[in-house]
């Protein structure tokens, strides 16, 4: 039942990972190591899910080629992460909502919190006024 | 205790145990009405409420006690207010009447002005308060019966993980 949000947040993952090599290549050399960190994290999470749709007997959808995303300043880039971790927020909140699984919204709870953050710290590397997000995940 | 008693009396005590217990199981049904059981994501609910008022009377002492950090912290007290109502509307609580309790948020008790802490450790302190409150929401996300409830709580959460980002 919860194999369609499993996948969603997949094909998610998959695109912050390739997002994030667009943003690394925009950004100034101070912010690239958050960049570095962030797609290890996306990597981390997009195998996990990967590990999990198997467990469930679905084979996981492969990345595609390519995304439309664009950044060709570093704050173009500074902003289209806050844009991918706002989004990818959104699908982790739905994974919470849409299970009863105690271990499954646990992840939810984890990947919407992480998301939250990164958001909020590629806002404040921007120096934008408003940093964080009252009700992350909420479209 | 129970040394003192002869065999006769605790037939004697028995029986009437018996009796009475007899006389509480049909009365069980009938006179003392049990309070309705606390439906449990109530109980989530009003804990998320306490959280979000401590929080808030823990803004309110800071603004108060270093009044420089105003335009820095405002935006992050606003978002508790909106938590607050996010968990319980105040439009749609059908409370007996507008004027008796007042609003939940509105009235911050804030105890007698401490001295001034500087700035460091007020930030510190409430970077430390938001991440204990986002556990405590994480923790109730996964608890409650209700779906709606549970996102709700998780985004609450995931607000106050992140709020620390702002305080460094």
């Amino acid at each position: 039942m919860s194999e369609p949000l499993l996948a969603t947040l997949l094909a998610a993952e998959h695109a912050a990972v390739y997002g994030y090599g667009v943003v690394g290549a925009r950004l100034e050399e101070v912010s690239r190591a958050a960049a570095r960190a962030a797609v290890v994290s996306h990597r981390s999470r997009r195998d996990q899910l990967v590990a999990l749709l198997r467990s469930l007997g679905v084979v996981p959808g492969p990345a595609l080629p390519a995304y439309d995303v664009d950044a060709r300043t570093p704050a173009q880039a500074l902003a289209l992460a806050a844009r991918l971790e706002d989004g990818l927020s959104v699908r982790w909140r739905d994974l919470v909502v849409g299970t009863d699984d105690r271990s499954l919204r646990e992840l939810g709870v984890a990947g919407l919190q992480e998301t939250a953050v990164r958001a909020a710290q590629w806002r404040l590397l921007a120096g934008d006024l408003q940093v964080t997000l009252a009700l992350p995940g909420v479209a | 205790m129970s040394a003192d008693l002869g065999p006769s009396r605790r037939r004697v005590l028995t029986a009437a145990g018996a009796a009475v217990l007899a006389g509480a199981l049909s009365s069980c049904t009938s006179e003392p009405t049990p309070p309705p059981p606390i439906d449990p994501d109530d109980a989530l609910r009003d804990a998320a409420v306490e959280r979000e008022q401590s929080l808030l009377q823990a803004y309110d002492a800071v603004l108060l006690a270093v009044p420089e950090l105003t335009a820095r912290l405002l935006p992050l007290r606003d978002q508790h207010l909106e938590h607050l109502s996010a968990v319980r509307p105040p439009v749609a609580t059908p409370l007996p009447s507008a004027s008796a309790s007042p609003p939940v948020a509105s009235v911050p008790e804030v105890p007698a002005v401490p001295p001034a802490p500087p700035v460091a450790e007020a930030l510190a302190g409430l970077a430390a308060a938001e991440r204990t409150a986002a556990s405590a929401h994480a923790l109730a996300a996964l608890r409650a019966a209700d779906r709606p409830l549970a996102g709700l709580l998780a985004s609450l959460s995931a607000s106050e993980a992140s709020h620390p980002v702002a305080l460094s």
